[in-house]
């Protein structure tokens, strides 16, 4: 009876391990754990959760959770990465390296390949192994085609989801503050069009900072264009280029609804093709590979007005992202429906901030800066953003997302949560909150009005209580803990 | 307007409800809608398959979670991703593995799908990074063991 089990060691060697204690199994009246009879599909659902390599010990427990790991569901999603199916091989010169074990392979995708719906290729440094990867399956998938003589099952036919994440930033050991950038290309970016022109029922297609050369770029969507140009909902299309290069085939998949593509890579008519498309949600993203704010041209406002006359379900959804600061483009015009920041070091300006309420008062829905600062907060009140905060609330009449992580007092809490008619999620923090009242007398405000707003800011509890009031239901500050899972809750909401 | 229907568990004990809370659970869904047409005022429901200390916290999942919206129902072959919860529902599932395959269970035979997915989370959690051993050691007491391998 085997009850040990293969481990990779530390040093990344496989070892058998010996279970330290004796099961005693013979004895009659054992009861075993119900854990065992969890029924399929809940089994299913648990393993499609874990990562591969545990997958492979959770199916070593017993006997049911075994049959567990050769379930279709358990498949539908096969992530690659450096190590996916690789051995470990001795190179003369860097040493022990993984190369793609073609055996292995070949038996997985014989084995699971039917299975899989979603293909997910986060690659780091072996572009080897990923572009071998990437031949075999599409290889798999054309001779599949060839042999289509029944009705079976081939590989590829049910991969609606491709992720391609490129690792565009190749910092030099010896010098990792010299970021260089180098998108794909040649043989890699070859096999990934090969792919891509095999699979033909993909619903949701990303391809995140491929920074390609302007023709590669311009030809890059040309097969998927050609095979999914009917069935294709979600299409992220993030640093294609790091310089303005609009893709016009963005505009001609007729059935997308989501699209999210860097502000570089559209022009106005780029926009005027969107605007006669059905698509629902334009996502706007500059992530930190994105080139600064001020190096790229927003879209004329022209372009804009054609977009909301002929497309007014269109919502845009402008995101900041990076590891230091950063400033959203500012789209004249555009329906912008949310503006969100994932960038620490960025403070509320106020010349941005008047922009934004100036332009997008009548659509603007969820604002705010996600992550916790890395900066220190003005304590005076003219320094901080609570007079900026309080005119966006009291402009934007459709806020119903407000996410603040810079340095407010209670009083601003309560006036926000008082002027606020529709916002429904207020996110504030409470290491960021001080017990203050600054704000001078306003000539609307009654005596007595002034007077209760002293009072109530005094005390956390009292300014929560008070919020909670207005609101009608409980509302608390978050701790900073809460504040992070509550702003990525916010996000995905979107 | 509030209508109060009373679910009973396993062990007889009876819950007093509300509807709309129930209604988070396609279960009790299908059986107010369809069984009662509707007109479900004071009904009683019997979970036969749930019992009291596990129904009271599946009762306090849903009440906490009564304004969530509405999941969109996306293809769900992205690659899903361990551990992305809210600091109350990890609080909430700090519990006790006999508690947890409860939860499991409950939630699956209720059909509701976000506990469903947050408790099946949380056992994939306990699970990854454990080799066999390990896995067999958390999950089960010194009463109960895996049944072996074979």
């Amino acid at each position: 009876m085997q009850k040990g089990g293969w481990i990779i060691g530390k040093n990344d060697e496989g070892m058998i391990v010996q279970p330290h204690c004796v099961h005693h199994s013979d004895d009659p009246n054992h009861e075993y754990s119900n854990w065992c009879y969890l029924p399929d599909i809940l089994l299913e659902q648990i393993f499609s959760y874990l990562p591969v390599k545990d997958r492979y010990y959770a199916s070593l427990v017993c006997r049911n959770w075994n049959e567990a790991f050769y379930m279709p569901q358990v498949w539908s999603s096969f992530f690659v990465d450096d190590q996916t199916l690789t051995r470990a091989k001795f190179n003369y010169y860097s040493g022990w390296q993984y190369v793609l074990d073609h055996f292995r392979t070949q038996n997985c995708l014989n084995r699971i390949g039917t299975f899989i719906r979603g293909l997910d290729f986060r690659p780091l440094h072996s572009f080897n192994n990923l572009y071998q990867f990437m031949t075999l399956i599409s290889w798999y998938m054309e001779q599949g085609r060839k042999n289509a003589s029944s009705n079976t099952k081939q590989i590829g036919d049910s991969i609606n989801t491709l992720h391609y994440l490129f690792p565009c930033n190749m910092a030099a050991a010896h010098d990792p503050e010299g970021v260089k950038l180098f998108g794909t290309g040649g043989q890699l970016l070859a096999a990934l069009k090969r792919l891509l022109s095999n699979l033909t029922h993909l619903r949701t297609l990303k391809l995140i900072d491929l920074m390609l050369e302007r023709y590669d770029a311009k030809h890059l969507l040309d097969e998927v264009l050609n095979s999914c140009c009917l069935v294709l909902k979600v299409l992220h299309l993030v640093n294609v280029t790091t310089m303005h290069c609009p893709i016009m085939h963005v505009g001609l998949f007729l059935n997308l609804q989501i699209l999210v593509i860097s502000p570089q890579n559209i022009d106005d008519d780029v926009l005027i093709l969107l605007a006669d498309s059905r698509i629902r949600h334009l996502h706007l993203l500059q992530n930190r590979y994105t080139p600064p704010s001020i190096c790229i041209t927003p879209c004329n406002a022209k372009a804009w007005r054609i977009v909301k006359r002929d497309n007014s379900n269109l919502c845009v959804h402008l995101r900041v992202e990076s590891t230091k600061d950063g400033e959203v483009l500012i789209q004249p015009e555009a329906p912008v429906y949310s503006i969100i920041y994932q960038t620490p070091k960025t403070q509320i300006n106020s010349a941005v901030m008047l922009r934004i309420v100036d332009l997008y008062k009548t659509t603007l829905s969820t604002f705010g800066h996600e992550s916790l600062p890395r900066f220190t907060c003005a304590k005076s009140f003219h320094s901080r953003a609570d007079s900026l905060l309080l005119l966006m609330v009291r402009q934007c009449l459709n806020l119903t997302h407000l996410i603040i992580r810079e340095k407010v007092s209670t009083s601003t809490v309560i006036l926000l949560a008082k002027t606020g008619q529709n916002l429904r999620k207020f996110y504030v923090r409470r290491n960021a909150v001080i017990i203050r009242c600054e704000w001078p007398w306003n000539p609307e405000w009654s005596e007595e009005f002034y007077q209760w707003l002293k009072t109530t800011s005094k005390s956390y509890d009292r300014t929560e209580e008070e919020v909670s009031k207005i609101f009608g239901r409980s509302w608390t500050m978050l701790t900073d803990k809460q504040f992070r899972r509550a702003a990525v809750n916010v996000r995905e909401g979107l | 307007m509030s209508n109060m229907i009373y679910l009973q568990s396993s062990d007889g004990d009876i819950f007093e409800t509300d509807a709309q809370i129930a209604k988070c659970s396609g279960t009790i869904r299908f059986m107010l809608e369809d069984c009662y047409m509707g007109e479900y005022e004071g009904v009683l429901i019997p979970l036969p398959n749930v019992n009291s200390a596990i129904l009271r916290k599946v009762l306090k999942w849903a009440d906490h979670h009564k304004d969530d919206p509405v999941p969109i129902e996306d293809d769900g072959h992205s690659v899903k991703q361990v551990s992305v919860f809210s600091s109350w529902d990890a609080e909430f599932l700090e519990v006790d593995q006999g508690t947890l395959f409860g939860l499991v269970q409950a939630a699956n035979y209720l059909d509701i799908q976000g506990l469903l997915d947050v408790t099946c989370k949380t056992v994939a959690n306990k699970i990854s990074g454990k080799t066999a051993d390990d896995i067999r050691n958390t999950l089960t007491t010194n009463q109960n063991k895996f049944q072996d391998f074979i």
